[in-house]
């Protein structure tokens, strides 16, 4: 059972909210409450997207009624368990930091005033998790970044970050998928795939998974991937 | 026949794409429904043609396009109010036509509007990617902005006897500015407080050169104030987002999935197509609505959606026939 607060959202959607803040216990609720709509709507439901602390439901306002959708939901936040995901994947992703690989990230560790191995160490030494994918396709939203390591998104966005890139900003980690613009910080790249349309699953990742960022030590280990299924 | 139909791109304009209705249900990783900007126009469109309204067509942009039919083929132009050529004459849009291997379709710059939709009867074959035809021109993926000599195939018809039909003119979109937008207060609506929403719904703003099929950027006149950004969290079409600038943006149909700014208010369903029609400079207001005020808009765009009827003396034609009367929920995979 999942205490949730629900919100309509114009005449087609609701916004479901289960807390006010970033960590990993709300977006571990919002997990199991986006998997719980998902068995309890059948096909009133024309997409859901889970979010750090909220999941949005979008219907057919012409086939659903506003009622009928938010007694769903209602119905699926009881059904829901508070804990979920013991099972993880983990995925390793190999990261090659600095220069042209990651712009920012001589100047972040000097603005964090650490060595740059020891910076690079720092972050690579946590497991992430991701909390959702959004922004663009693919783009995975991760969890886990030490505080000690936040630093502002840059004033003025870049018009194209690369594909691959490894950003943060404040507490917040990411991977850009495809080339784009963006005004996080630029640590590093990875050449591994992260959303190919063609593929049945198209995206790499997917909420809960854990990531592991891991140096590179040639040009050629940036493009690998190591997925650990988490039931084995 | 011999092969497949075409129908060539001669100058593609400032933006056209292929879209269908969108490709919904991948919200939870990240991929935007994209499709029409203006639902109502491009199912309209599908509609005089005898398509399904999930059938692909082609989406142009502010001042014209011009295409060629190699092959004879049946198409209708709906949207912005903007002139139609076919073989030098001019033609009605909101209206099924005939045209001939070699004709010229040109869309001209629209007296009101922003957006055409020209339909082909059978649709325009297209790989889908990801379960829809939609061009997801900023995602970058379900192809690209259309070109010069570009060439599209047409998929056969599914009935080579499509009587001749048309919209008539009280059913369709009122361009004309200034433009009102119907909105139901949004989710962070209280956090933002009611004198920024009442002065929401006070102002005329302009239309934004900045704008694009992610969104409409008003600007002109900025609301004082606002809240701080929110929790990212999921967003559809229609949501009024309030940046600490003060100048809204309304999302259209690329909208990204999630967002971090405070939703001030929600554009009802309704009033989504005349959203993705404002050019740079329209005068736009907002205007209160309320839920029962959404919900019988919407029921009279579906009707005004079904009235396609047939032109002259056409035998038998049956609005409601099940061809035309599917549900007006139906996706872009039919």
């Amino acid at each position: 059972m999942l205490e949730v607060d629900i919100k309509p959202v114009g005449d087609a959607a609701l916004h479901v909210v289960v807390g006010d803040r970033i960590d990993r216990e709300v977006v571990s609720r919002v997990w199991s409450l986006a998997r719980a709509i998902e068995r309890a709507g059948g096909g009133a439901f024309s997409d859901i997207v889970p979010a750090y602390a909220s999941v949005l439901v979008r219907y057919d306002p012409l086939r659903v009624d506003q009622a009928i959708a938010m007694a769903l939901v209602r119905g699926a936040a009881e059904n829901a368990s508070e804990s979920s995901n013991a099972n993880a994947r983990k995925v390793t992703i190999v990261v090659r930091f600095g220069g042209e690989w990651g712009v920012d990230f001589e100047t972040a560790a000097h603005e964090l005033g650490m060595r740059e191995a020891r910076f690079r160490d720092a972050f690579c030494k946590p497991d992430y998790r991701v909390a959702f994918l959004g922004f663009l396709a693919g783009f995975p939203y991760l969890l886990g970044l030490p505080p000690a390591l936040a630093l502002p998104r840059l004033a003025t966005p870049r018009p194209r970050v690369p594909a691959g890139s490894v950003g943060v900003a404040a507490l917040q980690c990411g991977i850009y998928p495809r080339q784009s613009p963006g005004g996080w910080r630029l640590l590093g790249r990875t050449l591994a795939p992260l959303f190919d349309a063609s593929l049945p699953a198209p995206a790499l990742l997917a909420p809960g998974d854990v990531v592991r960022f891991e140096p590179a030590s040639s040009i050629e280990e940036t493009a690998r991937v190591e997925i650990t299924d988490g039931a084995a | 026949m011999n092969g497949p139909r075409r129908l060539l791109v001669r100058d593609a304009g400032l933006l056209s794409s292929v879209q269908d209705l969108g490709r919904l249900g991948l919200g939870a990783l990240g991929v935007s429904p994209s499709g029409a900007a203006d639902w109502f126009s491009a199912r309209a469109a599908n509609r005089l043609v005898g398509n399904a309204d999930g059938c692909a067509l082609i989406e142009t942009t502010m001042n014209g396009a011009t295409f060629e039919a190699a092959d004879p083929m049946t198409i209708a132009v709906t949207g912005a109010d903007a002139p139609l050529w076919i073989g030098g004459k001019r033609k009605h849009s909101w209206r099924s036509l005939s045209v001939e291997a070699g004709d010229r379709i040109a869309i001209g710059p629209p007296a009101s509007g922003l957006r055409s939709y020209l339909a082909v009867a059978g649709g325009i074959d297209i790989s889908e990617v990801l379960g829809s035809a939609a061009t997801d021109v900023g995602g970058g993926f379900g192809g690209r902005r259309l070109a010069a000599g570009d060439s599209l195939f047409v998929r056969a018809a599914s009935s080579e006897a499509f009587s001749e039909s048309e919209y008539e003119p009280g059913a369709i979109l009122a361009l004309r500015p200034p433009v009102r937008l119907r909105a139901l207060t949004g989710p962070d609506a209280s956090r933002i407080g009611s004198t920024v929403i009442d002065e929401l719904f006070a102002t005329a703003f302009r239309g934004s050169a900045r704008s694009s099929r992610q969104g409409l950027r008003l600007e002109g006149s900025a609301v004082t104030g606002g809240a701080s950004d929110s929790i990212s969290a999921g967003v559809c079409a229609g949501c009024v987002q309030l940046p600490g600038d003060g100048s809204p943006i309304v999302l259209l149909a690329e909208h990204q999935t999630t967002g971090g700014y405070p939703i001030a208010l929600c554009v009802i369903t309704a009033d989504i197509p005349l959203a993705a029609q404002v050019r740079p400079g329209d005068e736009v207001r907002f205007e209160r609505a309320d839920r029962t005020g959404a919900r019988d808009a919407l029921n009279a765009a579906a009707s005004r959606l079904r009235a396609v009827r047939a032109v002259a003396s056409a035998v038998t034609y049956d609005p409601d026939a099940a061809r035309l009367g599917r549900g007006f929920a139906e996706g872009a995979s039919s």
